[in-house]
């Protein structure tokens, strides 16, 4: 805000703003310190007057008593005072006035000096007032009489003042004697001390300002005044300190008197303060004028500095505008120049400072950055970087450099670069190269590039590539050398060398095809594969070959196919190369694999054979006894028609529907022969389209002669939908009986009312088809489950140990699970889960 | 069930094979005799009236209750019904206990017709008899009903071959009174002589 304001204005502003707080400082200490010498003044001065009005007044007093003891020594009143005429006389007063003086008063009594009682009285040695002379003509108050004799009575006193009805008055009393001296009463005067009285015992003083008064100090009310007018009887003496200085003094010389009356001198205020202020108005003219000179000073001296001060900045912004090439500094010329001043030197140095720590950093950052490339590259570089001098001693060694010939930095630091690591019979070429670079850089030439022998810290030679850059510098010329291992390189050359060579080594069939099926390389063993493609190296592959390599390429995940050729058997590993996009094809031949294979399929089919077989002895009485029933039906039918022949009964429809009948049961009994036959023979394993409900229902009847042995029947829970699949319909038969067999075996300790046998079929959620069987027998305990499909193992004494095993070989035989879950002590589930024929099933729905 | 048929004796057939089933009602009926044919035990007691004439063929091995089984119920309900059980193999444990529970013949399959029909006949003979036995015991038993406590009091003592005289210590009462009370139990039972009493009091009991 101030910067706005030239310095001459600022100048004036604070000039006149000081001078204006310092003159009303001034001036009203002046005016305390007048008022006070004045007031010490005028209160000598009142004490001084008071003093001396008193004194006149009580002179003015004193005069009366004279007044009083000439009247009463003078012959005059000797005279009058004869015993035997005045002391006779009535006791009525005698009343005087102006018209009729007394005969003892003196004629010439001069009244000079103002004295002027008021009333003059006899009274005789009784007290009694025998005469009274009042000098203006007015009555004497009634009752002061009686209280002037009380008085007089009370105190021997010759002169006092005393209160009637709120007026004081002088009372003087003096003894009167007649001629024989004899004691004859005394002469009372009494005076009001009224306005008139105190303004004659005040009459020589010429300073008229001047008010003397009787105070009653128990009231504070002023009882009678020597000036009336501006001082009032009764009224009260705060009202009068307003306008009056009032000193109050007690009587003297008035000793026994009870009257507590003061004395007071008032002195008008008025005409001091006039004198003051009279004082106080020309101190401050001068005041005035001397502060108007200082300032006026002041302000010139100002302007004279600020056009100074504004040239100098003049100077200076135009020395940093050259200098600094700052184009501030606009508004220069306007405002306070010493402020502008000031911001300006201040912006000036941090201009100033700004610059060098410009200056200073981007030094610094380029230094620092161009060792950080240079570290940067060092440590970063896969080859090891060397930087020698003229002599070949090492300055610098890189990281790379220390993991390479396994020299720590402060180690090779000063060592010959020859010496620590090349062979010995490389230094001479290393020599010479050195040699050639500096040849070569004069010229402007290329890096010079050569194969050395290294040598390691723990004595390894190694070859190495190295190159040569001679780099001068001002004050020396050093060498940088990069080196590369090539030891590794060169075992990796070594070895893909090799490695080409390996398919060809290989005794099994390797072959590579391309994208479009082409064999671009087969190695000899595969000849019999070529021979069974019918095609050679570099031809193209049968059509569904080819669409197999396309697929492999195409999923990116290898695959193995079989191929049977005339030679035997090959599995082919087809691994994708897909990012060069072939394929590797490794053939095994697995012909003995596969003869292994079949001949153990063929040991197992005999072995289920054999199991059948042998459960077909176990079942022997119960096929015997199924076989009974159809040939026990034909009989009965055959003697029942014989009988009816004979005895010729029965009509012929009834006959031959009998005949119909023996005719079925021959063919159940064949059916159950033809099944035996079939679980009996020994053949190979089929697979055909069967509904697992038909077969279910099949076994139990198969079962049906056990079952009622074991008095009970199988509950039947078969799912109405036919449940296509394809299996060997014997071998899961066979795995049926066995598992309703083991029920039935399960449950002869239960009683034969509460044995329960279910079988059921359906399809389960994960699509697969299932027919289990469940039983309430004992259970199975949980350490018989884990050897539940085990061969040999068996809880039965009879049993081999091998009907388990069998079924869970048939039924992975037929891709599908076998599983069992029990509840010892409740029975047991046997699930057989296996795959639907989903395309049969819709075609025989079909 | 009419008179007729009630009086006329039928082969019940219970058998779960159909066709077993079937050719023995082919076979039986060829003699004459009706046939009823049950698939079940159950079936048969479900359908079957006690005091029918005629005679039950079992096959021992059935599903649910088995033909000894079923020969066993029937005992412990006091039905009389003569059984000739028929079995695929016989083996003798069974024989034993079917002829021991009342069987009248055990047939082995495939047999003989002659052998089942003469077994049939045998059966139905011996039903007819156990039939008349039992009816008479039925009216012996009225007969007793009929007596007064005293009546029957003097009855035992007469079949217990007491005198009269006996008698009539016995109870404390005259011979004469015992005359007479003889005499209503004799009239009361309808038996001729006292030989005839003695006999009828023995049967009843006997069955008991």
């Amino acid at each position: 805000m101030l910067r706005g304001i030239p310095l001459p204005a600022l100048a004036l502003a604070f000039g006149v703003l000081t001078g204006l707080a310092l003159w009303l400082v001034v001036d009203r200490l002046q005016t305390r310190a007048l008022s006070h010498i004045f007031d010490q003044a005028l209160e000598s001065q009142l004490d001084q007057q008071a003093r001396e009005s008193l004194i006149r007044f009580d002179e003015y007093r004193r005069s009366f008593a004279h007044l009083a003891r000439l009247v009463a020594t003078h012959r005059r009143m000797a005279d009058y005072l004869d015993p035997i005429i005045w002391g006779r006389r009535s006791s009525d007063t005698l009343q005087y006035d102006r018209d009729h003086t007394p005969p003892w008063l003196p004629d010439d009594l001069t009244w000079q000096g103002g004295i002027s009682p008021a009333y003059f009285s006899l009274v005789d040695p009784a007290g009694q007032i025998r005469e009274l002379y009042s000098s203006r003509g007015a009555a004497l108050p009634v009752g002061l009489i009686g209280e002037v004799n009380g008085q007089l009575v009370a105190a021997n006193r010759r002169s006092f003042v005393t209160l009637f009805n709120d007026r004081p008055w002088l009372i003087v009393t003096e003894p009167t004697e007649d001629n024989a001296r004899t004691p004859m009463g005394s002469i009372v005067i009494l005076s009001p001390i009224d306005d008139a009285f105190l303004s004659a015992s005040q009459q020589f003083v010429k300073s008229s300002n001047n008010v003397v008064a009787i105070l009653d100090p128990d009231a504070q009310r002023i009882l009678a005044s020597s000036s009336p007018v501006s001082v009032v009887a009764g009224s009260r003496l705060a009202a009068l300190r307003r306008d009056y200085m009032v000193t109050a003094q007690s009587f003297f010389d008035y000793d026994g008197s009870d009257m507590n009356l003061l004395f007071a001198t008032l002195l008008p205020r008025a005409s001091f303060e006039r004198t003051g202020q009279q004082v106080l108005d020309l101190e401050r003219r001068q005041r005035l004028i001397g502060a108007a000179v200082i300032v006026s000073a002041f302000v010139l001296l100002f302007v004279f500095m600020s056009s100074r001060i504004s040239r100098l900045l003049r100077r200076v912004s135009q020395l940093s505008r050259r200098a600094l090439d700052v184009p501030n500094s606009g508004p220069l010329q306007h405002g306070n120049q010493l402020l502008i001043l000031e911001e300006w030197i201040r912006d000036f140095v941090q201009l100033v400072m700004r610059a060098r720590e410009e200056m200073r950093r981007q030094h610094e950052t380029e230094l620092l950055e161009t060792e950080k490339l240079r570290v940067a590259i060092m440590d970063a570089s896969l080859d090891a970087i060397v930087t020698v001098d003229e002599r070949g001693g090492i300055l610098d060694f890189n990281p790379t450099a220390q993991e390479t010939f396994d020299y720590r930095h402060e180690e090779a630091i000063g060592r010959s670069f020859s010496e620590l690591v090349v062979a010995p019979k490389s230094r001479d070429a290393f020599e010479r190269l050195l040699y050639l670079s500096l040849a070569g850089a004069d010229q402007g030439g290329a890096l010079q590039r050569a194969e050395l022998q290294a040598v390691a810290r723990d004595g390894r030679v190694f070859p190495v590539e190295l190159s040569i850059k001679p780099v001068f510098l001002e004050e020396q010329l050093v060498f940088t050398l990069y080196l590369r291992d090539i030891a590794e390189r060169k075992v990796r050359e070594a070895e893909i060398r090799s490695l080409a060579a390996f398919p060809s080594e290989s005794p099994i069939p390797v072959l590579r095809i391309n994208g479009r099926g082409v064999i671009t390389y087969a190695n000899q063993p595969s000849a019999a594969l070529l021979k069974h493609w019918g095609c050679r190296p570099l031809q193209t592959l049968p059509v569904n070959w080819r669409n197999r390599v396309e697929a492999v390429l195409q999923t990116g995940s290898t695959k193995e196919f079989e191929v049977q050729t005339d030679d035997g058997i090959y599995s082919l590993l087809l691994a994708p190369v897909a990012e060069l996009g072939y394929v590797n094809v490794y053939a095994r031949d697995i012909t003995s694999e596969r003869l292994a294979e079949e001949e153990a399929k063929r040991r197992q089919n005999e072995l289920v054979h054999v199991t059948r077989v042998s459960n077909m002895g176990e079942m022997a009485t119960g096929i015997a006894h199924e076989l009974n029933q159809p040939l026990s039906a034909i009989v009965n039918y055959a003697n029942g028609c014989a009988r009816r022949l004979r005895l010729d009964i029965g009509g012929k429809d009834e006959l031959l529907e009998a005949l119909g009948q023996i005719s079925d049961q021959a063919g159940r009994a064949g059916e159950i022969i033809k099944r035996l036959r079939g679980m009996v023979s020994r053949r190979q394993p089929v697979r055909e389209l069967v509904d697992l409900n038909v077969l279910a229902r099949e076994t139990c009847s198969m079962i049906s002669h056990e079952l009622k042995r074991h008095e009970l029947a199988i509950e039947r829970r078969l799912s109405e939908d036919e449940l296509w699949v394809r299996v060997d319909s014997v071998q899961i038969e066979q795995v049926l009986i066995n598992l309703l067999r083991n029920a039935l075996d399960a449950m002869i300790e239960v009683p034969a009312a509460e044995r329960r046998l279910v079988i059921e079929s359906g399809v389960q959620p994960d699509g697969m088809v299932y027919v289990c069987v469940q039983d309430n027998g004992s259970g199975i305990s949980s350490r018989n489950m884990e050897h539940l499909f085990d061969a040999f193992f068996s809880t039965k004494e009879s049993g081999m140990g091998m009907g388990l095993a069998i079924s869970q070989t048939i039924i992975n035989n037929h891709h599908g699970k076998i599983r069992a879950d029990s509840w010892p002590g409740k029975g047991s589930v046997f699930t057989i889960e296996l795959p639907p024929n989903i395309d049969s099933a819709v075609s025989a729905a079909s | 069930m009419s008179e007729a048929n009630q009086s006329k004796p039928v082969v019940f057939v219970v058998d779960d094979d159909q066709a077993m089933r079937n050719s023995l009602k082919w076979l039986i009926e060829s003699v004459g005799v009706h046939v009823e044919s049950f698939s079940s035990a159950d079936d048969f007691l479900a359908q079957y009236q006690p005091g029918r004439a005629g005679c039950l063929v079992l096959d021992v091995r059935m599903p649910g209750m088995s033909g000894l089984d079923l020969q066993e119920h029937l005992a412990n309900r006091n039905i009389h019904i003569p059984v000739v059980i028929i079995t695929g193999h016989g083996d003798v444990p069974m024989a034993v206990r079917a002829m021991k529970s009342g069987a009248i013949d055990f047939i082995e399959k495939p047999f003989n017709d002659e052998v089942l029909l003469d077994a049939i006949r045998r059966a139905i003979a011996h039903g007819e008899q156990q039939r008349s036995h039992h009816s008479e015991h039925l009216q012996i038993q009225q007969r007793l009903q009929n007596l007064t406590p005293r009546e029957y009091e003097v009855m035992e003592m007469v079949t217990e071959g007491k005198s009269n005289k006996e008698i009539a210590n016995a109870l404390g009462v005259s011979a004469k009174t015992i005359e007479a009370h003889r005499a209503r139990v004799m009239e009361k039972m309808q038996a001729g002589s006292l030989a005839e009493l003695v006999r009828m009091v023995l049967a009843v009991n006997g069955a008991d």
